[in-house]
């Protein structure tokens, strides 16, 4: 039995609503992009599966069968056989899009008002309880995302520096619940944003957080840290507006 | 009895017992090399196929310590591939070694463990003495509050390496936290960084900083070579 600890864990929590095949997919999906499974990694087998998740066998076969598809798990027979992860999901820009659309208003500032709470206790922590010493690896975790070439390297530069904040702070439970808000909205928002256009910005917001941290100011890095997440739910609450109810111009009337 | 003396009994208490499981490691580090230079035998350098009777050393070692969560080999860039670290890692379960580790060594991926840019690595192989990383949040890794206790490992000219083991902060309470109790005062272990591994009350909370030296207390260190561990010690102080 593949054993299972700490956030990996997570990533097999019982779905809350509707058990889907898609939803099931979707989380291996985003867990696999994060790096959170890992390439090489030996999935749980199939009626471990059906009990994490708590859904149907055929339901959980048919979200396997979706990820094999796309290239990202095999299925070996033997010994040493089971599911293994064998590639990197592709980001898919319609799917998010879809996401978005079907998220409303109320829970997209709800997801925001969880990522502030979270990165704001966050960030605190990390002034209290980062080195001098840790601080040139956030500062490099920070910039990184100016050379990501596409969405899907955004989505993981961003998410990686977030994450980084949890390590300082010294917290796995903090940790554990960066990951997921991550998981739930970075390749929203890039999905969203312009890579040529955003990754700068997001590169100088991280960069100046990485600042206030060197600069031991407290105060700063919590409110650059509120105005970063304020933006980034900003544009992904924009994009859901434009997509589920696009204003008519005088052009498309 | 003194807080002081206390401390330092205390100190002298926790330093034999991390001379112990130290003393363990480099047993395990010399099994290791021992073998791994009799599998390269007359080759230029080391393959892959060198570590694979690391799991089965390890295994004795992982079943002698069941608070240990891994243990293996760290292996530099340059000693099997060009460009690349390698690890070999096994976690411990009731037999000992049960599942290997798996790190993420591909730049591209998220969780992508560059572990030659963390500073842990980089202490030990520059010094080749033992050492002690964290408490830290392993991400990357095994994802969970750890300490890493590293030794090196000789493998002849010029050839990094390191055995290690990982333990979570926990398990090792288990061993500290009694020690530190028999301190009559607030006390604890803390690491190199002055950051808390285990205290023996609510005032010295593991992860935390101590920035200063507390009023009616001080330090002692704790004499295990190059670990740069101590005590931390004041008088009891009620929270307000």
């Amino acid at each position: 039995m593949t054993k299972l600890d700490g956030i990996r864990a997570h990533v097999f929590r019982p779905l809350p609503d509707v058990l889907r095949a898609d939803a099931i997919a979707e989380r291996l999906t985003t867990a696999i992009s994060l790096g959170l499974l890992r390439q090489g990694e030996k999935l749980p087998v199939e009626s471990q599966l059906i009990d994490m998740f708590g859904a149907a066998g055929a339901t959980v076969r048919d979200a396997l069968q979706a990820l094999r598809e796309e290239g990202i798990i095999e299925t070996r027979r033997g010994r040493s056989g089971g599911t293994i992860v064998i590639g990197v999901p592709a980001f898919d820009t319609r799917a998010l899009h879809d996401r978005l659309k079907s998220l409303s208003m109320t829970e997209l500032r709800d997801l925001g008002d969880e990522l502030a709470a979270v990165s704001v206790a966050t960030v605190r922590l990390a002034h209290e309880r980062g080195l001098p010493s840790d601080l040139p690896r956030l500062t490099m975790l920070a910039g990184a995302i100016v050379t990501a070439a596409d969405p899907s390297a955004c989505s993981r530069a961003d998410s990686r520096f977030h994450i980084e904040l949890a390590v300082l702070a010294q917290s796995e439970r903090l940790m554990r619940s960066e990951i997921r808000l991550q998981s739930e909205t970075v390749e929203l928002l890039w999905s969203a944003q312009s890579v040529t256009e955003d990754r700068e910005r997001a590169a100088a917001e991280h960069l100046a957080i990485a600042e206030a941290l060197r600069d031991e100011d407290e105060e700063q890095a919590e409110w650059l840290v509120l105005q970063h997440v304020n933006r980034n739910v900003y544009r992904m609450i924009e994009a859901k507006l434009t997509l589920t109810y696009p204003i008519e111009t005088p052009e498309s009337a | 009895m003194s807080i002081e003396t206390a401390a330092a009994e205390a100190a002298a208490q926790i330093a034999s017992w991390f001379d112990d499981l130290f003393g363990e490691l480099d047993v395990l580090s010399s099994r290791i090399s021992t073998m791994m230079i009799e599998e390269k035998g007359p080759r230029e350098r080391f393959v892959e196929a060198d570590l694979k009777r690391v799991k089965s050393i390890t295994r004795g070692f992982l079943a002698k310590h069941r608070f240990v969560e891994a243990a293996g080999v760290i292996l530099a860039p340059g000693t099997i591939e060009d460009h690349r670290g390698t690890i070999e890692w096994w976690r411990n379960d009731d037999e000992g070694a049960d599942g290997k580790v798996i790190f993420n060594l591909a730049p591209g991926a998220g969780s992508f463990y560059d572990f030659q840019n963390l500073s842990w690595f980089d202490n030990a192989v520059r010094t080749g003495a033992r050492a002690i990383t964290g408490p830290h949040v392993d991400f990357g890794g095994l994802d969970q509050y750890i300490m890493t206790l590293t030794a090196a490992l000789q493998l002849g000219d010029g050839t990094v390496g390191m055995v290690g083991c990982d333990a979570e902060v926990r398990d090792i309470e288990a061993v500290i936290v009694p020690i530190l109790r028999r301190i009559p005062g607030d006390a604890a272990l803390i690491n190199a960084d002055k950051r808390v591994v285990l205290g023996n009350s609510g005032r010295f909370l593991v992860g935390n900083r101590v920035r200063s030296s507390p009023q009616h207390g001080g330090f002692v260190p704790v004499e295990s070579p190059s670990l740069g561990l101590s005590v931390v010690y004041a008088e009891h102080a009620s929270y307000n």
